[in-house]
């Protein structure tokens, strides 16, 4: 249409074109054309423009009616066939929406995971200002140890020092044994905490003013539950607990029970007052968790920048005495769950690389449904295209069509989202019990959840219904009614793309499946290099009721006794810490005639005679500590980790040689250990000094061997009880302990395990539709061949092969990728397996076996028909 | 069965009146010249939409023309459903304006 002089302005076309649907903008736009030319012809070029304008905004708000009332017409028009549409091809539109169904739902529940662990810490009013003060210590340019905690007096002169630092609150860890008359347990969330702790931090008190609970010595707050727990409806303010059998502490409060979503998580509070006086002043020594709040507008970095002056002074004292300096670093509160994993971590700290991945996979489950509809509606469209030629020459329009198929998609979508709530409330329970997470459905009132959702569900509907809708609509009516139509080759190549892309990634997470679990299991079943069987642990006796030093040896010392006359029992043993819990104990050491060298900070325990033996670590070197060397009070035994850190050649070299305990002591090596593993064998073998002990107020180790584990149990318990009145019997089975260390890990496989089965499920019931589909299509095909002499064998064998070589072709492509990520994966850990080639083989393996499965039932099917009669059919 | 609007009425007499010839421009003038007063594009094609959904009119397409800038037109006659409406209608108008009615209100 050429523009001239006669055609009416351009600006009110547009206008027109924006509010009329298309085929009333055709009729209307011719209307006006005409009458504007006869307008000018009649009155004049002046006139016909003011006729014209005059008449378009008469008429804007007629137009507008029209249009949407009439949109609404079409929408319940197109509708009703959309609903006919989907009944009636009943086991397609299952099928559709039972996947996306399902890949929702899995985002669902991840999305729900997500939350939970990106809201971490968030609680607190001013937590986009606190920040955890923590201490690096260096020895020259190199890390010497980078633990999450601090120095006892950083916290407060940092406070006071800087003004843009308004308040800070620390803690430090204080489990015991709490009880008030007959009742009592042992508590391990107990913490020392400074009295602005419910100032910087919110958590809430439900009785007690939160500026005095924790200001006064002796005093100490505690959680609903605990209240409950030890005096059940009764008011606990004013009353006391005594601690450890020694001190009385008072309560001067109740704190709401902390969240789960809390890095740091307490049942009781004592006042850090009570113990400030003990504590060491230097700053080279970490034992403090600290936290700083800041001013809203202060700068962290800023401020980071200005500790190595504060500290200076301090550091030149602490690497005249020690050796190492120290520096002082910012963590901000927010990034502790999922960032931080540092040595000392008040608990063990969730990860975002896991979550990341999470996402990532979820993401695939998602495409792969999504793709699913794509295949099974593209190949679906072969059948409609009559439908589509009879609405053209009906004169629908394009867009028309396009509507209607994407109004087709968003029912479907609609149906699978509903579908996919439900699925995710069932699931959640299994999951949660399969996995051992927490979930619970949180999200149903944010606002931001359902935003994702939608997204999600939006993205979903236009992305699947967009590419059918248009290859749908874009058929030519006359072909079609020829019936020439069978769908182009760039479709089929479209098509078997998508194949590959779905099998490729179950084949990915099969091998990341396998890998992970592999992983865990070599980690569960490694040889420690310690010998754990049937080895009962219990928590140590902090109460001691004994008026004498010599009493309370005597005491452990019978009780020892008591036990090995027990023939169930072959040894015992007392330590600080057992092999599965982390060492928290670090102190530097070096040879005594390196006076020269900083010294290296180690793990350090403590440990009694039978330690080394009840574990059978095997001696390098020299000895265990005995009751014949009274001088083994002021020797050391160090493992192999320990004696090559220090700097000795070999064990015989490091034998009877003196080390400097933190430039203060002296300590001579007697016995050079083996290295076993103490930790997840996630870390490196830590090199360990240690002392002798025989207290029994860390653990003690008790080796069984017997059949009646109750019985032993109950002979223990009740010699327990009358060497160390006052304390409770809490004890757990070592290898129990080494296998929660992997909870994480295994979770982690599990829930691969969960998404790689999920993937597959999708990618098969796309699989099956799309060969349902092929197989139907070259029924003639097949007829002719059989007729032309092939066998069933041949037939089955061709239709097959498709799909065999698209799975290879998927798979291929995952090996490197999926190779190269779980390669990386298991370079975190210091004690690993090799990826291996089995992974592999299983991958394609299983996938092949899968998919040829599928596809066979219809292909079986389709090799059995007669000829005579699939010829005939059209 | 629904009755006709005033305006639809008015629309489908005009393109009977209108035979071969009913498209949107002539029968804005006819029905503008019938009601005494210019109506607008909007004012007609509304009822006349109405129509076309209840099967009382027929579309056909013609030939494009120059004046419509290369467009075609869209003509419309009545239908058989579309007779049995004015026929209703007019029993209907006659039944209500009796006699009597018609020499109150003149």
């Amino acid at each position: 249409m050429k523009k001239n002089e006669h055609t009416p302005p351009v600006l009110g076309d547009r206008l027109l074109r924006l509010m009329l649907s298309s085929e009333d903008y055709y009729q209307l736009s011719g209307d006006i054309e005409e009458v504007f030319r006869r307008k000018k012809a009649e009155k004049g070029f002046a006139s016909s423009i003011f006729w014209y304008w005059l008449h378009l905004f008469k008429s804007l708000p007629t137009f507008l009616s029209i249009t949407v009332y009439w949109s609404f017409v079409m929408f319940k028009n197109y509708l009703k066939i959309a609903f006919r549409n989907l009944f009636k091809i009943r086991v397609f539109s299952i099928i559709n929406i039972f996947g996306l169904a399902v890949g929702m739902a899995a985002c669902l529940l991840i999305i729900q995971y997500i939350t939970k662990e990106f809201s971490y810490d968030r609680f607190h009013e001013h937590a986009d200002n606190i920040y955890r003060l923590r201490l690096t210590g260096f020895v020259g340019d190199k890390i010497d140890d980078e633990g999450a905690d601090c120095n006892n007096p950083a916290g407060k002169v940092v406070t006071e020092t800087y003004p843009e630092v308004v308040d800070f609150a620390k803690m430090i860890k204080s489990p015991g044994v709490f009880s008030i008359g007959d009742l009592k347990y042992r508590e391990e969330k107990v913490f020392y905490a400074s009295s602005s702790f419910f100032k910087v931090f919110s958590f809430k008190l439900l009785k007690g003013d939160l500026e005095t609970v924790l200001s006064e010595p002796n005093k100490m707050v505690i959680s609903e539950t605990t209240a409950k727990k030890y005096f059940r409806d009764e008011d606990p303010v004013g009353k006391t607990l005594s601690v450890n059998g020694r001190t009385d502490f008072m309560i001067t409060g109740v704190f709401e029970d902390v969240p789960g979503n809390s890095h740091f998580k307490f049942d009781i509070l004592k006042s850090f007052e009570t113990v400030e006086a003990r504590m060491r002043t230097s700053w080279a020594f970490t034992e403090i968790y600290t936290y700083l709040q800041l001013r809203p507008d202060a700068d962290p970095k800023a401020l980071e920048a200005k500790f190595p002056a504060l500290a200076a002074k301090e550091n030149e004292e602490i690497v005249k005495k020690y050796g190492f300096k120290i520096k002082l670093f910012l963590q901000p509160l927010t990034d502790i769950h999922l960032k931080s994993h540092l040595d000392r971590e008040i608990e063990q700290n969730g990860s975002e690389r896991f979550v990341y991945f999470l996402v990532i996979i979820s993401l695939f489950i998602l495409v792969i449904a999504w793709i699913n509809y794509i295949n099974l509606s593209t190949a679906r469209s072969v059948n409609r295209a009559t439908e589509v030629g009879v609405r053209k020459v009906l004169g629908a329009y394009k867009t028309q069509l396009i509507n209607q198929f994407l109004l087709e998609s968003f029912l479907l979508n609609i149906i699978a989202a509903a579908a996919a709530i439900i699925l995710a409330n069932i699931f959640l329970p299994l999951l949660n019990n399969y996995t051992g997470l927490d979930l619970s459905f949180t999200l149903w009132t944010s606002w931001k959840f359902w935003l994702a959702f939608s997204v999600i569900f939006f993205t979903g509907t236009l992305l699947s219904g967009l590419y059918p809708s248009f290859i749908l609509s874009s058929f030519l009516p006359v072909s079609v009614l020829k019936g020439k139509s069978t769908g182009s080759f760039k479709q089929g190549f479209l098509r078997r793309g998508l194949v590959v892309i779905q099998f490729g990634i179950s084949a990915a997470l099969i091998i990341g499946t396998f890998v992970v679990f592999r992983q865990v299991d070599f980690m569960q079943k490694k040889d420690l290099g310690i010998n754990i069987d049937q080895t009962l642990m219990l928590k140590g006796a902090t109460v001691i009721t004994a008026t004498s030093r010599q009493q309370y040896f005597e005491s452990i010392k019978s009780f020892k006794n008591e036990l090995l006359s027990n023939p169930s029992i072959k040894k015992v043993a007392a330590s600080s810490f057992v092999p599965g819990e982390v060492v928290y104990w670090i102190d530097g050491y070096k040879k005594l005639e390196d006076t020269n060298e900083k010294t290296r900070t180690c793990n350090n325990m403590r440990i009694d005679y039978d330690y080394i033996d009840l574990y059978d670590i095997p001696i390098l070197a020299g000895r265990s500590f005995s009751e014949e060397f009274p001088s083994d009070a002021q020797s050391v035994i160090i493992n192999r980790a320990a004696m090559e850190f220090i700097g000795f050649e070999n064990p015989e070299k490091a034998l009877d040689k003196t080390i400097v305990f933190n430039n203060t002591q002296n300590f001579k090596i007697i016995g050079v250990i083996e290295n076993y593993n103490h930790e997840n064998l996630k870390n490196a073998y830590k090199p360990v000094v240690m002392n002798l002990s025989p207290a029994l107020t860390g653990r003690c180790s008790i080796k069984l061997q017997t059949d009646d584990i109750q019985m032993t149990i109950a002979f223990i318990k009740d010699k327990w009880n009358k060497s160390f009145p006052g304390n409770p019997f809490d004890y757990t089975f070592l290898d129990e302990t080494f296998n929660r260390l992997y909870t994480a890990d295994r979770q982690f496989g599990k829930m691969f395990g969960i998404f790689a089965v999920l993937a597959i499920l999708i990618a098969c019931l796309g699989l099956f539709g799309l060969s349902f589909f092929t197989t139907v299509q070259r029924t003639k095909e097949i007829g002719i061949r059989k007729v032309l002499g092939a066998s069933d064998a041949n037939i089955i064998k061709l239709l097959i092969q498709e799909f065999f070589i698209l799975t290879v072709i998927g798979n291929i492509i995952a090996w490197p990728a999926a190779g190269y990520i779980m390669h990386r994966w298991l370079q975190s850990f210091a004690f690993r397996v090799d990826l291996g080639w089995i992974a592999f083989v299983l991958a394609i393996f299983l996938t092949l076996v899968i998919s040829i499965f599928t596809v066979s039932f219809q292909s079986i099917k389709a090799a059995r028909i007669n000829p005579a009669d699939s010829i005939r059919y059209e | 069965m629904i009755l006709l609007s005033r305006s639809e009425e008015i629309v489908l007499l005009a393109i009977w009146k209108l035979k071969d010839n009913a498209y949107g421009v002539t029968i804005r003038d006819q029905v503008s010249a019938d009601t005494g007063h210019d109506w607008t594009f909007g004012a007609v094609y509304k009822p006349l939409k109405k129509l076309n959904y209840r099967n009382y009119v027929e579309k056909i397409i013609s030939g494009p023309s120059a004046e419509r800038g290369g467009r075609s037109k869209y003509l419309y006659t009545l239908t058989s459903d579309g007779e049995e409406a004015l026929r209703n209608i007019l029993k209907i108008q006659n039944a209500v304006w009796t006699k009597e009615t018609k020499l109150a209100f003149e």
